[in-house]
């Protein structure tokens, strides 16, 4: 992080500003573009960050409790920070957090495979035989919010795990996710969360410089001026650029106090959670945190459903929680979407394994930050939850209102070549709970 | 088949000469001097032919699937005036050394092809591509001819048939239908699923009419799940009937089994969007765009546009649908031959442009410039042991639309720049090329440099590279120091542009 620089652009009234506001609790990652922008009250560049939720986690016992139905099974609802909305007994920590919160309870797609649902609900587009290849949601938003002088990529995928090939699509490579890996569910040295080959082999850093030396003396060998060799040169010089600045310091979570990485969950989603927030600071528009399979759990509950939910969430709730408070703390929470969601849900009725099956004909998400209208609660299912009783949405909908949410206009246009495809399937932005 | 036969019958008799097989047409020579004249009539005189170097690169790429060694490449030139089309024979047909290696490695790098033909990337697919792909290789392998190789496909009887491509498309008449007609005729239909086409005629008739086909194939978890018979399939309350595209003719409801009928119309020589797909995807695959550049909408092209490529398709349908004679033919032909160029496409005439490497193509290739283990056994090799599989899913994330297209990020660079294939490649300890270009020891630096060169980059260094590099190992202290700099020059080589793309 070239702090001396940053220092340069700052007027010395900004620096005592932001020296105000770190003495008012913020740790000194105050230094960074975002921070000061909200410190000083302009409005910094939209953000998002979604929770993806691969499996596809039960509503019923997360977003949409039935305590009163013998489809809720043993899991218990409890009052929330908002009167009137209540939560499963698993999301203890997010309950406090509900007056940011957005439900919408009436999400009816038709997707019943992993691969498919998952396709429909990273891209809002049904799988429909490759005549165009689709980009992801983080594809879609680096594309229109990355800044022209954008030192990291657009679009940062932690711990991603996603059948098939999802990616930039036809926006192509220059929005394709950053993939940050976890091997070990042990964030606590840096190589636990950090983006793969991110260290130079067999050279220390400082020795960069003689490998430069010797890509330009070899690259005076090709046709320079083809398109291909072009890119190439334009792809290995940002990424030669990551391996300098080992991705702006980004990934040094041990520069957080011990505190609040505890209070994300010393694991690799919480830890995740804490990295994606580090991205938005530092200008990174679009962040993926996968919360897939952990140990024995995971959101795919066919068996023992409410053992697998409840450890589930024990990662889920005091990481999405904290991610929540710590952004409202920073400023940043009206300028960063959160999102948080699966592929599908899981069926009401309780399979005789105690377990919940694919069920992608009512299931819930929740949004929280930019405009998005906190405390509310759009569409509602049926007592049994086995259907839609007010407001279905659908994918499309869904990526409408994500769109607005972070001020991309919905109904806008992507080409492919010189032929538009629409950023968004169609669909309508939920206006009750944009702001 | 009957080729093969031979070879292994010629193996266990011991020393033989190659037999003389067929006439010199199934090698493609005429059909080579015809696109070579027939060319010139579209395009005018070619470009400059490229350096010999440079054609073993192409066709090693193109028709084995990896860079020549650099024993191969000594081979090569002592092949006499010929050589060029004596390699294209000895790579595509096996006549010469290494017979049974290059006929596998060609018939496996035809399969990996088509399988992306048929499923590109970014499709979504359910369950590993492998038994397509093998299913591919057995028919490349026997030399089936392309119009047998789709009927087979096209006329599928069960889900688990022709390598499973059925399942694999999450089976899905609608999908299926989709994915056949846009590989095999060059058309896409799809957009036709819901609405009827904004842009051309398709309508949702001849969309669900090509699904109905399929209309009783189930898949083991049809969530959606809707009636349908082979003939007829339902859709949003709406019964469409099996229709053949473009024409109005009906089913004969006495004769064939509707896929089968389907098989026989898509498939026919009469069919000029089968074969002229075939040759286009082929042309585009060696010379980097097709003959009508926008392969998968090949309907759109005007007559004109699609002249050359008709006439191509007519003689390929002609020989049989031959797709190696095809392929030894555009290989010795000028214009597959003729000098890349770094200037910016130009409308008409014609124009080889750098070509990306494939994935598969990329391991493969490294596995052989750095001498890598092999063998199945070994648990050094990286071709079992995970890393190939994580180097080829990597790259496959990014894959450009047509061979001309980079379309690599920055991952795809950093585990060039720093993955573990890269860091053995570069350490003396295990770097097997590394050390027999450092430890020989009647080489100088010169030498070396020049024998990394031609082993990953199949070139000889310039006397500028070569002087600025010798310079660099001189500028380091004597004995390992200078040793490790030739890492580093390797490090460059793998990671420059020259490796991933072919000249």
């Amino acid at each position: 992080m070239p702090i001396t620089h940053m220092q340069d652009s700052f007027t010395r009234r900004d620096m005592m500003r932001i020296a105000a506001t770190s003495l008012a609790g913020i740790s000194c990652s105050g230094w960074l573009p975002k921070l000061a922008l909200a410190a000083e009250g302009k409005r910094p560049p939209k953000a998002c960050i979604l929770l993806w939720m691969s499996g596809g986690p039960s509503q019923i016992d997360t977003l949409d409790p039935k305590p009163d139905h013998a489809n809720g099974g043993p899991t218990r609802a409890i009052k929330t920070s908002v009167p009137g909305i209540q939560l499963s007994e698993n999301l203890p920590g997010v309950a406090k957090q509900m007056q940011h919160v957005a439900l919408v309870r009436s999400m009816k797609t038709r997707e019943g495979d992993h691969g498919r649902a998952t396709q429909l609900m990273m891209t809002g587009y049904r799988p429909m035989g490759g005549a165009i290849e689709y980009p992801v949601l983080g594809s879609l938003l680096a594309e229109r919010l990355k800044p022209a002088d954008a030192q990291l990529p657009g679009f940062v995928a932690i711990s991603p795990f996603r059948p098939g090939n999802l990616g930039a699509g036809f926006l192509g490579p220059r929005f394709a996710p950053l993939m940050v890996s976890g091997v070990s569910n042990n964030p606590n040295t840096r190589a636990d969360l950090t983006v793969e080959n991110l260290d130079p082999s067999g050279i220390e850093r400082d020795q960069l410089g003689q490998r430069k030396f010797l890509l330009d003396v070899i690259r005076g060998g090709t046709p320079v001026d083809a398109s291909a060799a072009k890119k190439h040169a334009a792809v290995y010089d940002q990424a030669m650029r990551m391996v300098e600045t080992r991705g702006e310091g980004a990934f040094d979570l041990d520069q957080e106090p011990a505190e609040l990485r505890d209070a994300y969950g010393r694991n690799r989603f919480g830890q995740g959670c804490l990295l994606a927030r580090r991205l938005v600071e530092r200008n990174v528009p679009f962040v993926e945190v996968t919360l897939g399979p952990s140990g024995e759990a995971t959101w795919d509950s066919h068996l023992n459903n409410f053992r697998t939910v409840k450890s589930m969430c024990e990662i889920l709730d005091p990481a999405w929680s904290t991610l929540i408070g710590d952004l409202k703390q920073r400023g940043l929470l009206e300028s960063t979407l959160v999102v948080w969601m699966g592929e599908f849900g899981r069926t009401p009725r309780i399979n005789p394994n105690s377990g919940r099956d694919h069920f992608p004909d009512a299931w819930s998400v929740a949004l929280a930050g930019a405009n998005i209208q906190g405390g509310s609660v759009i569409g509602a299912t049926t007592a049994d939850g086995m259907s839609v009783k007010d407001r279905p949405v659908q994918a499309a909908d869904l990526f409408a209102t994500v769109m607005e949410a972070v001020g991309i206009p919905a109904d806008s246009n992507n080409y492919m070549g010189d032929r538009p495809i629409p950023i968004v399937d169609g669909g309508k932005p939920i206006l009750e709970i944009l702001g | 088949m009957r080729m093969l036969i031979a070879i292994l019958l010629a193996a266990v008799v011991g020393p033989f000469t190659w037999p003389k097989l067929a006439s010199a047409d199934s090698h493609g020579e005429s059909l080579a001097r015809w696109i070579n004249e027939r060319g010139r009539q579209a395009w005018g005189e070619p470009p400059a032919k490229c350096d010999d170097f440079t054609f073993a690169r192409r066709v090693y790429l193109d028709i084995v699937g990896r860079t020549p060694s650099v024993s191969e490449l000594r081979d090569f030139q002592d092949l006499g005036d010929n050589r060029r089309d004596i390699l294209v024979d000895r790579l595509i047909f096996g006549e010469g050394p290494r017979s049974e290696t290059y006929l596998r490695l060609g018939s496996q790098n035809l399969a990996r092809y088509w399988r992306r033909v048929l499923i590109p990337p970014g499709t979504t697919i359910v369950g590993s591509p492998l038994p397509l792909e093998n299913w591919l290789k057995q028919s490349f392998s026997e030399r089936t001819p392309y119009d047998e190789i789709m009927r087979d496909l096209t006329a599928i009887r069960s889900p688990g048939e022709a390598g499973s491509y059925y399942q694999l498309l999450g089976s899905l008449p609608e999908n299926y239908a989709s994915h056949l007609t846009r590989s095999a005729l060059g058309v896409r239909i799809e957009c036709a699923q819901c609405h009827d086409h904004p842009f051309v005629d398709w309508k949702q008739e001849d969309f669900w009419g090509l699904a109905a086909f399929y209309g009783n194939l189930r898949g083991p978890r049809d969530a959606l799940a809707r009636s349908g018979t082979e003939g007829s399939i339902t859709y949003e309350g709406k019964t469409y009937p099996a229709k053949f595209l473009w024409t109005g003719q009906p089913l004969d409801e006495s004769g064939a089994a509707p896929r089968a009928q389907l098989a026989t119309w898509m498939t026919s020589t009469e069919n000029p969007q089968f074969s002229a797909t075939a040759v286009n995807r082929i042309w585009q695959y060696l010379v980097g765009h097709g003959l009508y550049a926008d392969i998968d909408n090949l309907d759109q092209a005007t007559p004109e546009e699609r002249e050359f490529l008709d006439e191509v398709a007519q003689r390929f349908a002609r020989d049989g649908f031959d797709v190696q004679g095809l392929m030894a033919a555009i290989c010795k032909s000028d214009w597959y031959q003729a000098q890349s160029t770094d200037q910016p496409v130009r409308p008409e005439g014609f124009q080889r442009q750098l070509k990306v490497l494939s994935p598969d193509q990329v391991f493969d290739s490294l596995e052989q410039a750095l001498l890598l283990p092999i063998s199945r056994i070994d648990p050094d090799s990286p071709r079992w042991s995970g890393e190939r599989s994580q180097l080829v899913n990597r790259l496959s994330e990014t894959v450009g639309t047509t061979p001309e297209d980079y379309a690599s990020g920055i991952p795809q660079a950093l585990m060039l720049m720093n993955g573990r294939l890269t860091s053995d490649a570069i350490d003396l300890e295990n770097s097997r090329l590394l050390r027999a270009v450092v430890e020989t020891p009647f080489f100088n630096d010169h030498a070396r440099i020049k024998t990394l060169f031609l082993a990953v980059l199949t070139r000889e260094p310039t006397e500028a590279e070569s002087a600025a590099l010798v310079k660099f190992v001189n500028g380091m202290p004597e004995g390992k120091n200078q040793q490790e700099a030739y890492g580093e020059i390797l490090w460059a080589l793998l990671n420059s542009p020259e490796f991933v793309l072919c000249r």
